[in-house]
């Protein structure tokens, strides 16, 4: 059939279960207008569709396979771009790759310089999208991982440094001699700078070199943005250079063409534009690297080497061909290659730059070791649970480079802005020019007056040149570099500072989330408290001495008093296996007690235990059980319900059928729990708790913590639906919980933080996750979210306020009145200083430190908050 | 059959696409030059400047506006 075109494609489906579906998704196809072919390869999970491209395309190929009920899947890419380092840039390479045929989706990062691409690998392949993204200007590389990329990521930087650096050399001083030049005639000058330097033929020579020099990468870059249909940042710099730069030289060699003739020059205008904006470039790339400092940081953990032994033998080898099971052996003063337990040996691990935790942790056989961090007084030998991409490390960078990939919502709408700020940007210029072509410079010139910066008085210069420059000066100072990079910089920086102190924002918008929070509820169990019971109280009844000669015919000697009651109970519940019984079998053994089996044992369900030893019976239960065994017990009871008031569980002792004494037991609170609520009451929150427990025992919690409300009673699987009724409220909530069995609940919060992850921080739910089980660093996440919000606000303030006042400056809005109108390289400058000011207040975020810490190395105050460590002699933290 | 691939179909609407902001840009110039006759005064490198000026500003930016919109309209 002569003259019909065709096209061939290979599509990648998911979802065919069975050979029929082959069909499905043939017919489906053959039945589309425009598609002569479709075969369809059930093993290889592939369709190869022929089609004509001028009646069917992809969409509607693919929406043919979808409508059948499969997914046509695409290929992922994974690139670095250097030199996108702006919300525009991004439009730049997203709106350049989505016209390339056979790219289904892109997803550019300005702030990581990366860039996701979703491609059919039968349209297009992975070397055309690199070759796209060359031709619109920006380097490209399939993305590195781990130590590589770090490096990659730094040369990148530093051969930027070194190529704007070099341009800074060259156009500099060749600036400065050209403005000596151009103002030879005025002040003091004329003594000094020799005639021939304000020569025009002179400083064309000067300037030609910057402009085709320095100026050549604005130029290039923007010829290559425009090819693909697309305006870019280079474009403002190259149409305010390039138009000074000819109206400089058609003035110089035909100065009677009428652009204001051989006075008007404009060269310190071309030289300067050029000057100022390479200084801004080299600027940028030397603070650029500074925001991902602590990813940068984390990456420097991952130790290269590890020393392994195999076959008997110790040897050493790259730290990630160590595998899982492997017996690694750290020394003293040594990183720790992968994950393990420790199988052999002690040691202290210095865990800070993974948890925040500022004191060495003790190692001993059974305990987690985590890669990356430092060994520092003893030497051991672990047992490699996780390698690779599963270590903890590992996860943890994953998770923070994710986040600072991630975009806040309020960063949509800067982005937005700048993205189409060039184009409206153009558009303004054209308008300014028209402006004061037509009907300002008729107005409102006066000959006498002169740019800022150029010594030309503005009668020389004529109608052309003056409307012309005001239009250039629009063109650079309207630059939104600022605007682009107020938000994705802070969040950079604010991140990676989480990351340090142990918290782990998994996105943008979970810091933006968490700075708005206006409640926060703590589950219980587990959260404020430990999560297993402990004896809390003994109180020994008036009279009783199981030592005592008279009090007791037990063989046991030297015990007294609460010793002597927990002892008894200690003996009745050995063998119980009620977490209340183990609880004060626990207790007696940390308070030094041995206890022995009972001769007998037995439960009373709901009541309590009866034993027998050293043939004298035991009873341990509730008033219940001893009314019914006639244990005369009134004295004691006072005691019982004030213990039950404060959430305890009061438990009854009695030896030989006389009263003994109570047990309370009761789930202890974390440490730091009341610190850390009184934080975020300090903060402004409401804090509240959430409970399976009846209401009394939440209560009395509640008490000690000071929480402001609490949910008791709440079952499981409707905390979820406390945390919505609460949001009905119009309230922003946060859940803190366990990350596995508060799911549903975190999920549903505004913002879910999991605590006390451990190391397995990619299998936890929620939008936070705090690798140590310190309630302090609830705080620190607010704290951090909150500085960062507050800087982006800051950002973005500066930004726009520079924008919305430069802009009409710039466009000659102050001129009618004061006779005051921007040069272009005055605008350079100041387009320069606003990115400048933008990325340097960003770099204060690193000096933040959270309240508590801050407090802690106050000096002279005692650190209230730091746990104490007795045992060792040493600031070793046991887990 | 004459196979055709899918950036033959790409140059096609590139072409289209330069000839609509072609277009559009010299009526800006056109629109320039008629102004500068009825406001009148002045030189004529001035008016010559202006529509270059004028020219590639309108170039750059109906540019990428006519080249995206035919791109999606083929994608469509």
């Amino acid at each position: 059939m002569s003259g019909q075109m065709t096209s061939k494609i290979s599509l990648k489906i998911a979802g065919m279960s069975c050979a029929s579906c082959v069909a499905h998704i043939e017919t489906a196809l053959s039945n589309l207008k425009g598609v002569s072919k479709a075969q369809v390869n059930f093993a290889a999970q592939k369709a190869q569709v022929e089609y004509d491209p001028e009646r069917a395309d992809l969409q509607q190929i693919a929406r043919a396979i979808e409508d059948v009920g499969y997914e046509v899947v695409p290929d992922e890419l994974s690139l670095s771009v250097f030199g996108m380092r702006s919300a525009h840039c991004e439009g730049v390479v997203k709106e350049g790759l989505e016209n390339l045929p056979g790219v289904a989706r892109v997803e550019p990062n300005s702030s990581t310089e990366t860039a996701s691409v979703w491609y059919h690998a039968g349209i297009v392949s992975p070397a055309e999208i690199k070759e796209t993204i060359r031709d619109l200007g920006y380097d490209v590389e399939e993305k590195l991982e781990g130590r590589a990329a770090l490096d990659r990521e730094r040369e990148a930087r530093q051969r930027d440094i070194r190529h704007q650096g070099f341009w800074m050399l060259v156009s500099w001083p060749l600036a400065f001699l050209i403005m000596l030049g151009t103002f030879r005639e005025y002040w003091i000058l004329p003594e000094f700078v020799p005639e021939f330097l304000g020569d025009k033929f002179t400083l064309f020579v000067f300037t030609t070199p910057v402009v085709f020099g320095p100026g050549l990468q604005f130029f290039i870059n923007s010829w290559r943005g425009l090819k693909h249909g697309v305006t870019d940042m280079n474009l403002l710099y190259a149409t305010g250079i390039g138009a000074a730069y000819l109206i400089g030289v058609v003035n110089t060699f035909w100065p009677d063409a009428g652009f204001g003739g051989e006075k008007a020059v404009f060269f310190e205008s071309a030289a300067l534009l050029t000057a100022f904006i390479v200084l801004g470039k080299w600027l940028e790339a030397l603070t650029r690297g500074r925001t991902s400092d602590a990813i940068r940081r984390l990456m420097a953990l991952q130790p290269k080497i590890a020393r392994v032994i195999r076959k008997g033998k110790e040897i050493e080898l790259p730290a990630d061909e160590v595998l899982v099971d492997d017996l690694v052996i750290v020394r003293p003063g040594e990183r720790i290659p992968v994950d393990g337990v420790v199988i052999e040996g002690y040691s202290a691990v210095d865990e800070s730059m993974l948890t925040g935790e500022s004191m060495p942790v003790e190692k001993k056989t059974g305990d987690q070791v985590i890669g990356g961090t430092m060994n520092k007084t003893g030497a051991f030998r672990f047992r490699a649970t996780k390698v690779g991409r599963e270590t903890a490390l590992a996860q943890i960078i994953h998770l923070v480079e994710e986040a600072q990939a991630s975009k806040a919502p309020i960063q949509k709408l800067a982005d937005k802005v700048a993205g189409h700020f060039i184009l409206w940007v153009h558009v303004l210029a054209l308008s300014v020019f028209f402006f004061w072509f037509f009907v300002g410079y008729w107005r409102f010139f006066d000959p006498q007056s002169t740019f800022l910066l150029t010594p030309y008085a503005l009668g020389e210069i004529g109608v052309f040149g003056f409307a012309i420059l005001i239009s250039i000066s629009v063109l650079v100072i309207s630059c939104p570099c600022a605007v682009g990079m107020a938000t994705p910089s802070a969040m950079m920086a604010g991140t990676g500072k989480a990351a340090e102190h142990g918290v782990l924002f998994k996105g943008a918008d979970a810091i933006e989330a968490t700075s708005k929070l206006d409640a926060i509820i703590f589950d219980k169990t587990g959260t404020l408290t430990k999560g297993e019971p402990s004896v809390t109280d003994v109180i020994v009844a008036q009279g009783f001495d199981l030592s005592s000669a008279e009090g007791s015919k037990f063989k046991v000697q030297g015990l007294e008093g609460e010793k002597a009651v927990l002892l008894l109970a200690a003996v009745a519940e050995k063998n119980s296996e009620h977490p209340l019984g183990e609880a004060i079998v626990r207790g007696a053994k940390e308070r030094g007690l041995e206890v022995p089996d009972a001769d007998r044992f037995d439960s009373i369900p709901g009541h309590g235990v009866e034993a027998e030893w050293q043939g004298r019976k035991i009873l341990l239960g509730n008033r219940k059980l001893m009314k019914e065994r006639g244990v005369p017990f009134e004295a004691l009871l006072s005691q019982a319900e004030a213990l039950e008031n404060d959430g305890k569980t009061a438990m009854l002792v009695a030896a030989e059928g006389k009263p003994a004494g109570i047990i309370a037991v009761a789930d202890t609170l974390k440490d730091y729990s009341v610190e850390a609520v009184e934080e975020l009451h300090r903060l402004g929150l409401e804090v509240l708790m959430i409970t399976g427990d009846n209401r009394r025992t939440a209560e009395a919690i509640a008490r000690k913590v000071k929480i402001d409300r609490v949910l008791a009673e709440v079952l499981p699987q409707d905390k979820a639906e406390k945390v919505k009724e609460l949001q009905a409220t119009g309230k922003r909530v946060a859940m803190v919980g366990d990350g596995v069995n508060d799911a549903p609940a975190l999920a549903q919060a505004n913002v879910g933080i999991a605590i006390g992850s451990g190391t397995d921080v990619a299998k936890e739910t929620g939008h936070v996750i705090l690798i140590k089980e310190d309630l302090r660093d609830v705080v620190v996440a607010m704290e951090v979210a909150n500085a960062t919000m507050r800087k982006v606000k800051q950002n973005l303030f500066w930004a726009f306020s520079y924008n919305v006042a430069s802009i009409p400056i710039g466009a000659g809005l102050l001129y009618p009145f004061f006779k005051l109108v921007v040069s272009p390289e005055l605008a350079a400058l100041l387009m320069a200083v606003s990115s400048l000011s933008v990325t340097l207040n960003t770099l204060l975020l690193k000096r933040f430190a959270p309240t508590l810490k801050r407090e802690k190395a106050l000096p002279g105050k005692t650190p209230s908050l730091e746990p104490s460590f007795a045992g060792h002699g040493s600031e070793i933290r046991r887990r | 059959m004459e196979t055709r691939t899918a950036s033959a179909v790409d140059k096609n609407t590139l072409r289209l696409s330069a000839l609509c902001y072609t277009g559009t840009s010299l009526t800006v110039v056109v629109l320039f030059v008629a102004l500068g006759q009825i406001v009148g005064g002045y030189p004529t490198p001035a008016v010559i400047g202006g529509a270059i000026w004028s020219f590639i500003l309108s170039m750059i930016v109906t540019m990428p506006l006519y080249t995206s919109y035919f791109r999606r309209r083929r994608m469509r």
